[in-house]
């Protein structure tokens, strides 16, 4: 089965039986409940894709380890031209969904993982290379959702983590047995863990020798043994249990992310990735951000172009479409949008070959294009709030509108042209919302601050690989300085 | 006359692919239309802009492949075809 429909991938999360908490009690079953089944569905569009023959160019691949046709989420690049069809097969999700589809998060884990256990067995004779590729085989055979962990919860941010009032605050190996370790700590943030079949495990930051508990990377199904997860709430979540289309902005799909907690949960031996080598932590950090960073030049357009979109017919539906500042304003967008683009598409052209022989992105520009998605989406974001008019926040609801007294008052006096109905003006007000600031501005917004790391480490990085050196020697030949 | 038809994945289209494609067919009612496996008379390349990055190489026709990146092109696909079975004869 290297291929699962969408209802198959429903039916195998239904299975796992996942232990879920949401408002204090545990979900029965998560994959019926309105205010997760929107995230499920994103993910779901991730296997709808792959099987449609106008899409499957870019959902899908030949395995580099199996030969067989497979979905491009669990695929380890082997080219620059592969770097470069995730990007513009994230932009298609991100344009299908209108929301955070979740599923690239693994697929950066296992590129990172690849390349960082090869070099680690290279140097210490371990064997966490050939037990990545036994789950990587099995990921693609069962064409599986794997949650990317990297974000500890990390208490106070001034101190490394052995170094913690509470130990836990980072994830850590509690206890070493012959058969595999036990780990205790949390992962937060976590984007699509309830809609995940396994969670891989990486550490956050680069480590010292005193933070050998620390580094640590593994994977183990989602409903392990001791393992569940607090989903964190969004911004209007609860309108989705009202019932309404209209209300949500967007019915049909949502992203979403969980607090997972690991307490005392075995690993075996054949599912441990890295156990105490810390100084390779910060290469598997470095790696992961840096394709998570490319991430972000692809499915964050994809948004975009949703929003863009939604701008245009707001415009439309008020009249104001032919006015030259909101033509202006859609080109503006547009330019912030394709630059996301650029720099997503420029970073997977500029990648290389590592020593495992998959394939990276160029890390200095994958970092500028993270940079520029912590500021542009919020930019394209104030120009469609511009563009969409007051109405988009101070709207009535659905009820109202269908409602026989109320309803045609609202019909009349929130009307925009006569050619379009008020319903179809307030649905598109409402996608607006949902993108800008309702439970999708979590994905477009927040995540693309803090997704991978906040604008400070993709400036950390800029600065380290940005060659000042071979700047200043440039400068110094054209002004004739010797020294 | 059978026509397989290869699609580029679609992230940025500038023209409706698919509805191309549609057209395509009920204009070439005596031809039969297919995903391309690589054994038909013709593969229609579809691609949605000039970066034409579909994957085709794995792909050959028996007598050619049309690769087009928008909505011109994609409707002169026919007459290519008629010329091209013309010259054959
Ligand atoms: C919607 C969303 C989805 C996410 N999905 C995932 C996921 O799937 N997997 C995953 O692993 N992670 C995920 N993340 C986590 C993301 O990587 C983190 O949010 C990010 O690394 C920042 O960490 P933090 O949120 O703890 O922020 P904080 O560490 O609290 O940062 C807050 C501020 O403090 C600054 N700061 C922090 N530490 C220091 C320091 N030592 N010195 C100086 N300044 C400091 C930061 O630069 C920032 O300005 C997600 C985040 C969001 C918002």
């Amino acid at each position: 089965m290297a291929l699962m429909t969408g209802a198959e991938y429903i039916e195998s999360i239904r299975n796992l039986n996942l232990q879920i908490y949401m408002f204090g009690r545990k979900i029965d079953d998560p994959t019926e409940d309105p205010i997760l089944r929107p995230s499920l569905n994103s993910v779901r569009a991730t296997y709808d894709l792959a099987l449609m023959p106008e899409y499957e160019d870019l959902m899908t691949v030949t395995s580099s380890v199996t030969g067989k046709k497979i979905n491009r989420f669990t695929h380890i690049h082997q080219s620059t031209d592969d770097l470069i069809k995730k990007v513009k097969m994230q932009r298609l999700c991100g344009q299908k969904t209108a929301a955070c589809f979740q599923r690239c998060v693994g697929m950066d884990a296992f590129n990172a993982v690849y390349s960082t256990t090869y070099e680690i067995d290279r140097k210490y004779g371990t064997s966490y290379h050939e037990n990545f590729l036994k789950f990587l085989e099995y990921s693609q055979e069962n064409d599986l959702t794997v949650d990317g962990a990297m974000t500890d919860p990390k208490g106070d941010r001034n101190l490394a983590p052995s170094r913690q009032a509470d130990p836990d605050l980072y994830l850590r190996v509690v206890e070493r047995r012959p058969d595999g370790i036990v780990v205790r700590g949390a992962k937060a943030h976590q984007t699509g863990i309830c809609n995940s079949h396994e969670v891989l495990v990486m550490p956050t930051i680069a480590m010292g020798p005193d933070d050998k508990d620390y580094a640590v990377s593994f994977t183990v199904p989602t409903n392990a043994e001791n393992l569940f997860m607090v989903i964190g709430r969004q911004s209007c979540d609860t309108r989705k249990t009202e019932g309404s289309a209209l209300d949500v902005g967007n019915c049909e799909f949502g992203g979403v992310e969980a607090l997972v907690i690991f307490d005392n949960v075995f690993v075996p031996n054949d599912r441990i990735f890295l156990n105490g080598e810390t100084e390779f932590a910060g290469m598997l950090v470095e790696r992961f951000a840096g394709y998570h960073r490319q991430s972000y030049g692809g499915c964050k357009v994809g948004v975009g172009d949703v929003l863009i979109g939604a701008s245009a017919l707001a415009a439309e539906y008020n009249g104001a479409a032919k006015a030259s500042h909101i033509k202006d304003k859609l080109i503006e967008m547009t330019h912030l949008n394709e630059t996301l683009y650029s720099s997503g598409i420029a970073c997977s052209a500029e990648g290389s070959k590592t020593e495992s022989g998959n394939y990276i992105i160029d890390l200095l520009l994958a970092n500028v294009c993270k940079q520029n998605v912590t500021r542009f989406p919020y930019e394209i974001a104030r120009l469609a709030q511009d563009i969409a008019g007051g109405l988009m926040v101070t709207a009535p609801s659905e009820k109202d509108l269908k409602d026989p007294k109320i309803g045609p008052y609202i019909e009349k006096y929130l009307a925009g042209t006569a050619e379009v109905s008020t319903e179809t003006r307030l649905k598109v007000l409402r996608l607006i919302e949902n993108i800008t600031l309702g439970t999708a501005a979590v994905g477009y917004l927040t995540e693309s601050m803090h997704g991978a790391g906040s604008p400070q480490a993709q400036r950390i990085m800029i600065s380290r690989q940005g060659n000042i050196e071979q700047k200043k020697d440039l400068a110094k030949a054209i002004a004739k300085i010797d020294k | 006359m059978i026509i397989g038809i290869k699609y580029c994945g679609g992230c940025n289209p500038r023209y409706d692919r698919t509805g191309a494609v549609r057209s395509l067919a009920s204009a070439m009612p005596y031809a039969e239309f297919r995903p391309a496996a690589g054994k038909e008379d013709y593969i229609i390349i579809v691609c949605g802009c000039p970066a034409e990055c579909a994957d085709h190489s794995a792909l050959t026709a028996g007598r050619g492949k049309i690769i087009v990146h928008d909505k011109e092109k994609a409707a002169e696909i026919k007459e290519q075809i008629e010329i091209r079975e013309r010259k054959k004869r």
